[in-house]
């Protein structure tokens, strides 16, 4: 029977070639891609988060481990969807206009995938109405918003205007190097997250799934 | 000479030559120091503290400061909670140097909205490189700075002894993308010397990314109110015993006593 621990395992170290591997052995062995998916992909980069966390691993490690992961996700996308099997939530992701920093929007995709929540990466340089046609789009139940400069900060108040403007029933989140709780109450946001792997239990927690 | 005041000048050395160039051209004495290119790679906490270590020493000066001219803006929070002394404080209310050179807020703002993709240069940008080997891909402060910390200042050849080559490949290719975000370089023309050499400098970097290339004359504006004592609406006083803060609005820092 396949090894879940040995798929997380590889997963961590980043072989990806391996994770497809492992993850088509299972499947052939019988085994259901939730338990797949959760017990080996999602374990495997709930590890690497709390090791991002707390310092121990860093970011090639945790792209090289989401790049993996993808590997495996390939693999199991038809048969989940087959199966009935939904991701635990949608998550709009982008950076704000003006802002073309994508490293730490980039890593809290990595983790909030990792996580099992599905997000939609609009990009960098969005304009408010992109999140909240995204955000309409998908059905997200969270909008999160990355930002990186002072100057561009405002934006985010910007789009979660137009969200709240929109009518829509998203919750919002924010985060990025300037970027503070207080900030975050100050424009109505509704939750912060001071890096990215804390984001994961962030949206778990808005959404209900924590 | 009596009337003449004491200031010394405290700033990020992307300003050498415009602060050089002013503290020699004025009426007063001012004194001028410099810190390293960068700060702002650094945790927001070990920027505020060496920043803090320089206002202090100012401060407590053999002979006295009428006041400390902070050669910054708000530089990603690197400035808020510095703290005045016995010797008040000015900066001028700015996110960044390129704000100062722009010599408004209004200037730099309107630019800024309207050139989505915008990379700006000016001869400090450019002759003094974010790392010791001059490469500007690495930032400053190597593993002390936040890139450093986040694993992001390996090279190539590392990344291939740690990762092996498909992954080191896969990171290269997914971290050093940022040029690719941009579309223009927006070289600053300050007046204060002959700047043809750092123009070409500017064009040649421009090409070499596909990058647009406009040069725009910068103003000494807000410098030269800094150096003459003329701190206006664009400035920020932090008097003896108050601190800096941020503020999320059109005057982007403020004060307040602690």
């Amino acid at each position: 029977m396949a090894d879940m621990a040995v798929l997380a395992e590889t997963l961590i170290a980043g072989n990806r070639d391996k994770v497809a591997e492992l993850v088509q052995e299972a499947l052939a062995e019988g085994m259901g891609p939730k338990e797949i998916l959760e017990d080996g992909l999602i374990a495997g980069m709930n590890v690497i988060g709390k090791r991002f966390k707390a310092n121990e691993v860093y970011v090639p490690e945790v792209l090289i481990a989401a790049r993996a992961m993808h590997a495996g996700m390939e693999l199991l996308e038809e048969k989940l969807a087959a199966a009935g099997v939904k991701p635990i939530g949608t998550v709009v992701l982008g950076t704000v206009k003006g802002d073309l920093h994508d490293i730490g929007k980039n890593l809290v995709n990595m983790m909030l995938t990792g996580g099992g929540l599905k997000v939609v990466d609009i990009g960098i340089d969005v304009p408010a109405e992109k999140f909240v046609e995204a955000a309409k789009e998908s059905g997200a139940q969270i909008v999160a918003l990355s930002a990186l400069l002072t100057t561009t900060m405002p934006q985010m108040a910007e789009a979660i205007k137009a969200l709240k403007d929109a009518g829509l029933e998203v919750k919002t989140i924010i985060g990025g190097a300037p970027v503070t709780q207080s900030f975050a109450d100050e424009i109505g946001a509704d939750g912060y997250s001071p890096d990215a792997a804390s984001a994961v239990d962030l949206a778990k927690e808005l959404i209900g799934t924590a | 000479m009596e009337s003449i005041k004491r200031y010394k000048f405290i700033g990020c050395e992307v300003f050498y030559r415009e602060a050089c160039y002013l503290a020699s051209m004025s009426k007063d004495l001012v004194d001028v120091e410099f810190l390293r290119k960068g700060l702002h790679d650094l945790e927001t906490a070990d920027m505020v503290a060496r920043i803090q270590n320089a206002v202090d020493l100012a401060s407590n000066a053999d002979v006295p400061y009428d006041a400390i001219l902070l050669g910054y803006g708000r530089c990603n929070d690197g400035l808020v909670d510095i703290t005045a002394g016995e010797v008040p404080l000015v900066i001028p209310k700015a996110h960044d140097c390129i704000t100062v050179f722009f010599g408004s807020r209004g200037d730099y703002k309107k630019h800024f909205d309207e050139n989505s993709g915008t990379y700006y240069e000016t001869t400090g940008w450019i002759e003094r490189g974010d790392c010791d080997d001059g490469s500007v891909q690495r930032p400053a402060y190597g593993m002390e700075g936040v890139m450093g910390k986040l694993g992001l200042t390996e090279s190539y050849e590392q990344l291939v002894a740690k990762h092996g080559k498909d992954n080191a490949d896969y990171l290269v290719e997914t971290l050093g993308g940022w040029e690719q975000a941009y579309s223009q370089l927006c070289y600053l023309e300050m007046g204060v010397c002959d700047e043809s050499e750092f123009i070409t400098t500017a064009k040649k970097r421009a090409e070499q990314h596909g990058w647009k290339f406009e040069l725009r004359k910068g103003a000494l504006t807000l410098l030269r109110k800094l150096f003459s004592g003329k701190w206006d609406d664009d400035f920020v006083l932090v008097p003896p015993n108050s601190k800096l803060v941020a503020k999320n609005d059109e005057n982007i820092l403020g004060v307040e006593p602690i």
